[in-house]
């Protein structure tokens, strides 16, 4: 690549990749190079073997020009960032990567800790929720969070958080139904410690279901792809019109 | 002697990064700095016995109070890993940006006179009423075994004295939330759960529920 293909592409548009499709067949690069080199583009660096990755680097940028150099990639970043205003969400590196799949087990099993030994020892279930929720953004940091949203189902997410108010709420009224006040623990024939501890489970999957859906839907922004054919299906469904989407 | 001056060592560190906060022109480094900010915070409530609230402290509020401003960040004025570049396109934007005409250079911006003496109103009186407390651990604090003038338990006493037995676990912070207050936790809950919702239905994604 040339300071001339890179000044030209200063004035073009990200979505028109055609010619630059056809710079790179007359380059002679494959499809593999594309790949590759798009992957630096992005982030600096080549993606691993994992498949999902690749995918969702693809997906973030469906730009398929080649690159040459490393130096080439670099510089056109930064001038299509001045062009077009779009950065790259994250900084994906290796290190933060190994370390996000290293850490995340531990966040989550100290999550389940705190959540289920919170009456005998300090924490809780808001506290471990929070801690549970935390290892997703972690991977959400670490990954990106598109990819981060596209693995995680949103049905399962939501029913975490369902799932918990249902079971909170329904602890309050069983209560009630078994002769005692509201909320009242003393009423269940399991021990109050094992009430809470349910209590703190429903409270825990909660927290968790709603932070992690907070910040991961807050991520993804009101106008994504999945988004748009959501909205669609839902227009069909409803029939209402689309003048907002 | 040496627990106090790591107290008094991080109260400086406290005070110095939301003073950075306050006036930092980097945005995405006054994010990092709130948060390391907060992680004070939260060492700081260990030193005075209060694990639980540290735990929040350091997972709500380092964690993911700190990921929803970047990701505010992100979504507004745009992120970037490099510093030149962030600071030529704000240069560029800068042209036609009234927000950020003050904007001569330097790494702060200049001090509000007026936001500042309203901050001095709210701050002295709250100084004083955090100076006429008991010292933490005194034998009068409220957060001690107390008793009323006719030797009924106070509530704080209360919980303190009788969570083990009436409950049959220690914690009693968590015997509040569950057990003494449960209704509150309930409400705050729904609070919690209408967020999530809410959130789903601005977005327009509440198909998914």
């Amino acid at each position: 690549m040339t300071g001339n293909d890179d000044a030209s592409r200063d004035v073009d548009d990200r979505g028109d990749g055609m010619d630059h499709e056809a710079a790179s067949r007359t380059d002679g690069g494959t499809d593999t190079d594309a790949d590759t080199a798009d992957g630096e583009d992005v982030h600096g660096y080549v993606p691993a073997d994992d498949p999902e990755e690749k995918e969702a680097v693809t997906e973030d940028n469906p730009r398929t020009d080649t690159q040459d150099t490393a130096e080439d990639a670099r510089s056109e970043r930064v001038t299509e960032e001045r062009v077009t205003g779009t950065t790259p969400t994250v900084v994906q590196s290796p290190v933060v990567k190994t370390v996000a799949r290293i850490l995340t087990p531990f966040v989550v099993a100290f999550g389940v800790y705190l959540t289920l030994f919170g009456t005998s020892l300090p924490g809780g279930a808001f506290q471990g929720g929070v801690m549970m929720a935390s290892a997703i953004v972690l991977i959400g940091l670490a990954f990106g969070f598109d990819p981060t949203r596209k693995w995680i189902d949103p049905r399962g997410l939501a029913g975490l958080f369902v799932l918990g108010a249902f079971l909170f709420g329904g602890i309050a009224v069983a209560a009630v139904v078994l002769g005692g006040a509201i909320l009242e623990l003393f009423v269940f024939p399991l021990s109050v410690e094992n009430m809470v501890k349910l209590v703190e489970v429903a409270i825990a999957a909660l927290v968790s279901g709603v932070i992690t859906g907070l910040v991961i839907w807050l991520a993804a922004g009101y106008e994504t792809a999945d988004h748009g054919e959501k909205a669609n299906k839902s227009e069909n469904e409803n029939g209402n019109g689309g003048d907002d989407a | 002697m040496m627990w106090l001056g790591l107290e008094f060592a991080l109260i400086l560190f406290v005070i110095a990064a939301a003073v950075f906060v306050a006036f930092a022109r980097d945005i995405v480094g006054a994010i990092v700095t709130f948060a390391a900010f907060t992680l004070g915070i939260a060492v700081i409530w260990v030193l005075l016995a209060a694990p639980d609230v540290a735990l929040i402290e350091a997972a709500v509020g380092a964690g993911v109070t700190s990921v929803l401003f970047l990701i505010t960040v992100m979504k507004t004025t745009g992120m970037s890993g490099e510093n030149e570049a962030t600071g030529a396109r704000r240069a560029e934007t800068d042209g036609g940006n009234t927000a950020d005409a003050d904007s001569d250079g330097g790494a702060f911006r200049p001090i509000n006179v007026p936001a500042l003496m309203m901050v001095g109103a709210l701050a002295i009186p709250l100084g004083y009423v955090v100076l006429s407390l008991e010292p933490v651990g005194a034998e009068n604090a409220p957060a001690v075994v107390e008793t009323y003038a006719d030797g009924e338990l106070t509530p704080y006493g209360h919980y303190i004295e009788n969570t083990l037995e009436e409950t049959g676990f220690p914690n009693a912070v968590v015997a509040v939330l569950v057990v003494y207050r449960g209704l509150d936790t309930l409400g705050e809950l729904i609070v919690a759960f209408a967020a999530a919702v809410s959130i789903l239905i601005v977005l327009e994604r509440e198909d998914i529920l």
